[in-house]
């Protein structure tokens, strides 16, 4: 009890340096339990969501499969449920003038019996009217819609007034893009909406018929099982896409955070309790060492080793205890703040914002655990000491080599200051280790981190300016000849130029490798569709014959420049289940994986006319595009890509801030270690520059030492760190690849991200020898020097 | 009856506590050897008053240091109750040390950031037979500075802080190194008297350890150390009080 007391005294005395510790712990404490508690809510309502909304196995797209057709699919063995909707994306008008804003009305039968498969959850009235519709519910707070509003929509070129019967969610759209090419949701521009199902059908004249199937399996069946049976039954029918649940952007996006989230919950803990854990060892170690003597005292009592060293590890107990408290009191309080960042994403309800148990456990365990880890190394040398040996000053450890000796040279450039630091370096070896340990591992998180703030950004946004550099795609309802789309898009206001398009969904298949893509059929002389080689250079012509992959889909299916690749897509005739095509060029994309092709190649690939599905149009009046196309009869939907440049720097607002607090955090680490490496350094001498104080030197000569010594730990940690930031790139780089399917960063450190790095640490060695500087002025020589050694 | 013969006639009646036999002991200090002990044999007796004197380097602390078991010998015994405690392990020696020796250091050795009563705590905590922290407090005159820390006490108060952490066990033998050394004349008079004191009331050892011969004239029995050996041994017939001291 008495030495628990001590160490409580100790730890208040030095309570910068365990101040600093405590905060790196609380830091990551802070991460484990915000990100945990936030990744481990949404997943268990995202179960809760899917289970309770019976989320289908399978998801069909389809051209027209007759009513008549579903009780063949029910037959296929393996599946337990099928059902068949309609869905529609209808432009709304007047909502706003300066957006598109999409509807996508989904079918919804109240006949079905039970609880259909992908259930919407609704409030508000039952769909009566002919027209009611039960919208999704952040779009209705979007627009400050509610229940009896009216909307007007335009379907099949009719103005439409859907009144609003109530809100609903979708588990389909937890994440709702009108496009996987969207990445972020738009609630502005985007929502979904349930009209009844005879409704629907009249307004699109498609009585009996359906586009959207879902499938439900029995026990023990997967997706890749019956895969190729629903493919078989459903191929008839004009099947566009066939895909899993894992696979549905909704769905894999949610699981993605998930996964990201927890991953982050625990690294990064473990990276910073880790940090802390060696400040620990630091200034154990050092205590040890000064308190040689009350070590003798102790074991002359009779004190155990046992106790002794139970007494040190309070300490580390107690930084960790209280870094586990502050982390998680901050982490608790920040789950409602995650969970609120989260519904600007994710549509899910009743997040819980309790901290699981389990979590909190796991908190104390790792906080505990570093701590108690850190001071058992730093006070394992208090073991070995006998306590008469404890009673007396160490032995000075035996001098191996001068440095001034062995490189005389130094002589005639260092000043005896200069010389001091060089030698303070070289004796303690392992602090100077560790702090340019310390600055090299905050250089390389900054220096990796710092270009992400904007990287990010970039890569989307370049996405629309370098590569897709028409201003409006217009995808059509039903292909349409080439020549004769074009020229109408050219009739339309301010178009400068217009290129005819096919986007066909397509399997690529490679021995036994496959990969599901959009295969683009572009011209040979693309001016607004531009594909880059690894080095940027411009793709000036799109190969008559042959493919172009991008990485994304050549390292899924192992292809290189000249193998035979076999395609398959729904316009393949029996007899050609699969055409082989040459790779003619793999190129580099940071985003979605694609194959390219000439159109003309396409189309006689497929024995299709010379037709197109899309037009992609350059003009210098998007606004009056707009109107014009708003009533279009043969126009499925207006992809504008000002529009989508808006939203994106929108989203990226949240993500840029995440990693402005991973950068304020590599600044928060770097001042840890070099603060209290400079404080445990600054009491390892102060006999010595109080010595040199009585010599007569000045606060800013003995400052001199201790700042030439950081200045060159600073350098060699920051040429090491240069390295470590490569290697830090590329592990987040292949992280985020493994999270997010076809998406990668550039690699490639720019100057301005390493001498961002290098000021944040220059910031902390500043700082840290201001505050050295204090307490060198404020040093009691009398008291010093009279110290026993 | 010579008196030579009675007086060891006497030594003999007497209960030894603590038998050195023949001990030696070497220190590496660095690259160089130094032999502190070369050859060391006496005893020390129940209640005894013992006084070791010597210059700074004959081996004296070293002495104290195997006897209060923080140290151990190259060669040699140190027979405590029957036992050789100059061949247990570590642990058995951190018994000895808890259970029978009581330890008073020249420059003290407080916890510095303990008060004195919890100075005095730190040692009592370990002991079943511990004695009362505040009669100890009320004994050495330090009532009403309990709550003090040794940095707001004056050498002397730390000193007699010590001497009461050390007798707070209520050892068999009482270690002191220059338990004036760093003390005034009439400081070191008044720590003096606690030590006898502890001897007188309570039948406990004393074994002191110094240069200052006079404080040899209040011991039962004087050992002089030489070189690492011992000199002589003078058996004081009439010690005198604390109080009648002087240097």
């Amino acid at each position: 009890m008495i030495l628990f007391k001590k160490a409580l005294r100790t730890v208040w005395r030095g309570k910068a340096a365990y101040i600093s510790c405590m905060l790196l712990i609380a830091a990551g404490i802070y991460m484990l339990v915000a990100l945990g508690a936030s990744a481990r809510a949404l997943s268990a309502s995202a179960a809760r969501y899917y289970k309770a909304s019976r989320l289908a196995d399978a998801f069909a797209s389809v051209s027209a499969l007759p009513a008549g057709a579903l009780s063949s699919l029910t037959q296929i063995d393996g599946v337990d449920e099928v059902q068949a909707r309609l869905t529609y994306d209808a432009r709304i008008v007047a909502l706003n003038a300066e957006k598109l804003i999409w509807l996508r009305l989904i079918s919804y039968d109240k006949s079905y019996p039970g609880i259909p498969l992908n259930a919407p959850s609704v409030t508000g009235f039952e769909l009566t009217g002919e027209y009611d519709v039960w919208i999704g519910q952040s779009f209705l707070d979007t627009h400050q819609l509610k229940t009896g509003d009216e909307l007007t929509a335009i379907v099949e070129g009719r103005q439409i007034p859907l009144h609003i019967a109530g809100g609903a969610n979708s588990p389909e759209y937890v994440y709702a893009v009108r496009d996987p090419s969207d990445m972020f949701p738009d609630q502005e521009a985007f929502g979904i909406a349930y009209v009844d199902i005879h409704a629907l059908s009249l307004l699109l004249n498609r009585q009996n018929t359906f586009n959207d199937i879902s499938f439900s399996f029995e026990n023990g069946y997967t997706f890749d099982g019956l895969k190729q049976n629903l493919n078989t039954a459903l191929a008839p029918y004009g099947l566009i896409s066939l895909i899993a649940r894992k696979d549905l952007f909704s769905y894999n996006m949610v699981n993605s955070e998930i996964k990201n989230d927890m991953a982050m919950s625990y690294s990064v803990p473990i990276l910073f309790a880790g940090m802390a854990s060696i400040v620990l060892y630091l200034m154990l170690k050092r205590i040890i060492e000064q308190e040689r003597p009350q070590i003798g005292t102790l074991k002359t009592f009779g004190y155990t080793n046992f106790e002794i060293l139970a007494h040190y590890i309070w300490y580390g107990l107690i930084t960790g205890l209280l870094g586990a408290i502050v982390g998680i009191l901050l982490g608790g309080v920040s789950v409602k703040p995650m969970l609120d960042l989260y519904t600007r994403y994710f549509t899910l309800p009743d997040m819980s914002t309790d901290i699981p148990p389990d979590l909190i456990f796991i908190a104390l365990l790792v906080a505990l655990g570093f701590g108690t880890l850190g001071a058992y190394a730093g006070a394992r040398p208090a073991l070995r000491l006998n306590p008469a040996e404890a009673m007396r000053p160490p032995t000075p450890p035996p001098v191996k080599g001068d440095i001034m000796k062995q490189l005389p040279f130094l002589q005639w450039i260092l000043t005896s200051r200069g010389s001091m630091a060089l030698r303070n370096i070289l004796r303690a070896k392992a602090r100077s280790a560790f702090i340019m340990a310390g600055v090299m591992f905050s250089f390389g998180m900054l220096a990796a981190m710092c270009p992400m703030t904007t990287m990010m950004g970039d890569i989307i946004l370049s996405k629309y300016s370098k590569v897709e550099a028409y201003d409006v795609k217009l995808t059509l309802k039903s292909p349409q000849a080439s020549a004769g789309a074009r020229q109408e898009a050219m009739k339309l206001p301010g178009a400068a130029m217009a290129e005819p398009l096919r986007e066909i969904p397509a399997e690529i298949r490679m021995s036994n490798r496959k990969k599901s893509v959009i295969l683009m059929g572009l011209r040979q002389d693309t001016m607004l569709y531009r594909l880059y080689d690894d080095e940027k250079h411009s793709v000036s012509r799109v190969p008559e014959a042959g493919i172009i992959l991008n990485q994304f889909t050549a390292d899924d299916l192992g292809a290189r420049r000249g193998d035979a690749v076999l395609i398959s897509t729904p316009y393949n005739s029996e007899e050609d289940e699969e055409i082989s095509v040459t790779v003619k060029d793999i190129i580099h994309q940071n985003m979605t994986a694609a194959a390219y092709m000439d159109v003309n190649a396409v189309n006689a690939m497929l024995h299709l006319p010379d037709t197109a599905d899309s037009v992609m149009i350059k003009t210098a009046d998007l606004a009056g595009l707009k109107t014009a196309v708003n009533d279009a009869k043969n126009i499925r939907t207006i992809e504008d890509t000002y529009s989508a440049i808006a939203n994106i720097k929108q989203a990226m607002g949240s993500y840029t801030s995440i990693t402005w607090i991973i950068v304020a955090l590599g600044s928060a680490i770097a001042f840890a270690i070099i603060y209290n490496s400079s404080a445990i350094s600054l009491s390892e001498k102060k006999r010595e520059y109080a010595t040199l104080r009585v010599l007569g030197m000045q606060v800013g000569e003995v400052c001199e030492i201790l700042n030439f010594e950081y200045w060159i730990l600073f350098a060699a940690g920051c040429l090491l760190g240069i390295p470590f930031a490569a290697f830090l790139q590329n592990s987040i780089n292949q992280m985020m690849a493994g999270y997010l399917d076809n998406f990668s960063m550039p690699t490639g450190i720019p100057l301005w991200g390493l001498g961002a790095a290098a000021g944040g640490c220059m910031a902390a060695v500043l700082l840290s020898n201001f505050s050295a500087k204090g307490k060198i002025r404020t040093l009691d020589m009398v008291e010093v020097l009279k110290e026993r050694e | 009856m010579s008196e030579n013969q009675n007086k060891n006639q006497q030594e003999n009646q007497k209960d030894v506590v603590l038998s050195i036999q023949g001990v030696t002991k070497e220190y590496k200090m660095g690259e160089v050897t130094v032999q502190a002990l070369r050859g060391v044999d006496f005893s020390i007796y129940q209640g005894e008053f013992l006084v070791i004197l010597g210059p700074s380097g004959s081996g004296k602390s070293t002495i104290l240091n195997i006897i209060g078991g923080i140290d151990q010998p190259s060669e040699g015994h140190i027979i405590y109750k029957n036992k050789d405690i100059s061949k247990i392990r570590e642990k058995e020696l951190t018994r000895y040390r808890r259970a029978s020796v009581g330890f008073v250091f020249q420059f003290y050795n407080l916890i510095p950031n303990l008060t004195a009563k919890e100075n005095i705590l730190l040692a009592s905590e370990l002991s079943p037979s511990a004695l009362s922290v505040s009669e100890l407090l009320e004994t050495i005159g330090l009532a009403d500075r309990g709550d003090h820390f040794p940095s707001q006490m004056s050498g002397g108060q730390q000193q007699r802080v010590a001497i009461a952490r050390a007798v707070a066990k209520n050892p068999e033998i009482l270690l002191c190194d220059e338990p004036t050394g760093a003390l005034d004349f009439s400081t070191g008079i008044q720590v003096l008297k606690i030590l006898k004191d502890f001897n007188t009331e309570r039948n406990k050892t004393v074994v002191i350890i110094t240069h200052n011969a006079g404080i040899g004239g209040m011991a039962d029995r004087v050992l002089y150390i030489k070189d690492g050996l011992i000199d002589r041994v003078v058996v004081n017939e009439t010690p005198v009080s604390p109080e009648e001291v002087r240097w």
